[in-house]
């Protein structure tokens, strides 16, 4: 009797604090609603419009109306021929951009904790950090004062070696390696700080006893730096694996001013979809490549995230 | 011997950094010669790394003529304001959220967060449900709310920040009875000042720097970004040269506003992120060096 009063005295308290609980975390999930909302609505809900990838979209029959056509939209668009150039571009410029940047951005950032002035230091990060507040659109007109075939400054230095004026923005086969340095000029401060950042959290003595041991400069920096931010490099390569197909489109689509005649180097699935839908009006097959995209995008971060966590440990993301 | 090496050493790393750093402001230094040199002086030598004359008379005239940059300002100044501060109260709290590790439903909270940093229905999809069915074409909604549903990045940053915060504090808050909103507000907020301070300027040169929704959505004659303006002065130029050209209408190419104008307007874009942000920087890194603590 008294075993089993007690007993109901523990259940009502654990059922107390049972509503108690839920009470506060209703309080907390209201917190997370409006956040939630945000996602659910701009983020989710967008998801929906992938079924246009296997309609044959109206705009007066709306999303729902519009009548099904199976893969018609994916098969025009491997017809249309594209696929192989904008593939080639798109993994192709991406992946070289990658691998640039993030040996330059290791490289800098381990040449950058051998500088011993303090105030050097901060003015090199400050002024090689600024380009990455600067927008595409804005550097597009640092791009377009050298480039421009009339007054550009590029065409002004060759004529006054007396060799001939190029008209840049129709010449494709320069524009990887414009692009690459464009790329670099406004990311590579971004990465070299975040990782001397890690790299003056390296405890002091590691060098020292380098150093008393006799290891060349080079020897630590091989040995004693870089290991301690790889696995943050490798973190950042994955990230940026996962994203392959992804293209940041202002790169891609303001500093070559859209100039169609650059198309066959410099044309990403991003600047082309946005041609689809916006330009040609093709949402259908819009669709269907950007969907295509995200998916093979979404696996391939998937494999090499299982890659990272295989090969280097503390590398992966998830 | 050694130590002379090294002293070697640093001077070419140091020789090295300084023509980094001259390389980085060069296309800076460009625009501002361009804008810096008048119409004649274009015509007669092109565009000039060092301004053959200087003339102000391109920012002579965008003070005389602001309206357009004016507006385009307040465009942006309102979305990046509002935006920010919708950002960070939004995004804080859905953070706090989830890194409360005896919230029931802080791993869903968190796989909705995080998936969306790998995964979207693409630009189409996306393009038409906002257009037909939210209803954001040429509103200026579309300008702001993407943007904080996109950047998931901050609430890992936030969340992995609360995380090392000790919970026996919020422990002991509960007992003297504090409801969850004025731990967050009265605890939990104060003490993440840094982490705060990243995320706002995150989003504000986010904002700032936001090309896509108001090249997507906005159709001339309603809310122009500066961006926008800049895209839109940029690519009217060379369609407007590429009409004349094919019809021989001299007269409208005498009336283009000249280059040095829109490097001018170009110039006044830039300023305000170049002076301001490099302040801090160290917000930016410190962000991502949370952020990068993993779970």
């Amino acid at each position: 009797m008294s075993l089993s009063k007690t007993k109901q005295k523990q259940l009502n308290g654990t059922k107390k604090k049972k509503f108690k609980i839920r009470k506060q975390n209703l309080q907390l999930f209201s917190m997370a609603v409006p956040g939630l909302a945000l996602i659910l609505t701009f983020c989710y809900f967008p998801m929906f419009g992938i079924v246009l990838a296997f309609k044959k979209f109206k705009y007066n029959l709306g999303i729902l109306g519009s009548p099904w056509c199976g893969l018609d939209n994916l098969e025009f668009f491997i017809n249309s021929g594209t696929l192989g150039r904008l593939l080639k571009n798109t993994v192709g410029l991406n992946l070289v951009f990658l691998i640039c940047n993030t040996i330059a951005t290791v490289v800098l950032a381990l040449l950058l904790y051998e500088v011993v002035n303090r105030v050097a230091i901060k003015t090199f990060q400050t002024i090689i950090f600024l380009p990455f507040v600067i927008s595409w659109a804005a550097a597009s007109y640092a791009l377009y004062a050298n480039l421009s075939d009339i007054n550009g400054i590029v065409n002004g230095i060759l004529t006054s070696m007396g060799q001939e004026k190029t008209v840049w923005y129709a010449e494709p086969e320069k524009w990887p390696v414009i692009l690459l340095i464009c790329y670099l000029w406004k990311n590579v401060g971004f990465g070299m700080v975040v990782y001397y950042g890690n790299l003056i959290s390296v405890d002091k003595s590691y060098f020292e006893a380098a150093q008393l041991d006799g290891a060349t400069r080079l020897q630590t920096m091989r040995y004693i730096s870089f290991p301690f931010i790889r696995p943050i490099v490798t973190m950042f390569f994955i990230l940026g694996l996962g994203k392959i197909f992804n293209s940041d489109f202002g790169l891609f689509y303001y500093l070559t001013k859209d100039s169609s005649l650059l198309y066959p180097t410099t044309d990403v699935i991003d600047t082309y979809v946005y041609r689809a839908l916006r330009v040609t009006g093709d949402v259908g097959m819009s669709a269907a490549v950007g969907l295509c995209q995200s998916v093979i995008g979404f696996f391939v971060l998937l494999l090499t995230n299982r890659l990272a966590s295989r090969f280097s440990d503390g590398g992966a993301m998830f | 011997m050694t130590k002379r090496k090294v002293k070697l050493g640093n001077r070419f790393i140091f020789a090295f950094f300084v023509i980094l750093c001259l390389m980085m402001v060069y296309p800076f230094w460009c625009i501002i010669s361009v804008s810096l040199t008048s119409g004649e002086a274009i015509a007669k030598y092109g565009f000039t790394v060092i301004p053959k004359e200087v003339d102000l008379a391109a920012y002579k005239y965008l003070f005389d003529n602001p309206k357009a940059i004016l507006s385009a300002y307040g465009t942006t100044l309102l979305v990046a304001v509002v935006g920010t501060l919708i950002g960070c109260v939004t995004e804080s709290m859905y953070a706090y959220v989830v890194s409360r590790l005896d919230f029931p439903l802080r791993k869903l909270l968190s796989f909705i967060a995080i998936f969306v940093m790998f995964f979207n229905g693409g630009m189409a999809a996306q393009y038409i449900v906002y257009v037909s069915w939210l209803n954001l074409k040429n509103s200026i909604w579309v300008l702001i709310f993407p943007v904080v549903a996109g950047s998931v990045m901050n609430i890992i940053i936030m969340r992995a920040y609360f995380q090392q915060l000790p919970f026996s504090m919020v422990e002991s808050a509960k007992i003297d009875g504090a409801s969850e909103y004025t731990i967050f507000c009265k605890l939990m907020m104060p003490l993440s000042k840094p982490a705060v301070a990243t995320i706002f300027l995150t989003l504000f040169v986010t904002y700032w720097n936001a090309y896509y929704e108001s090249m997507m959505y906005m159709d001339s004659g309603h809310y122009t970004t500066i961006q926008l303006l800049l895209q839109r002065m940029l690519a009217q130029v060379e369609f407007m040269k590429e009409q004349a050209a094919m019809g021989g209408a001299a007269k409208i190419l005498a009336d283009l506003p000249d280059e040095s104008l829109r490097m001018a307007t170009c110039v006044l874009t830039v300023l305000p992120m170049t002076l301001v942000f490099p302040k801090f920087q160290k917000y930016f890194v410190k962000g991502m060096a949370i952020g990068a603590v993993k779970e």
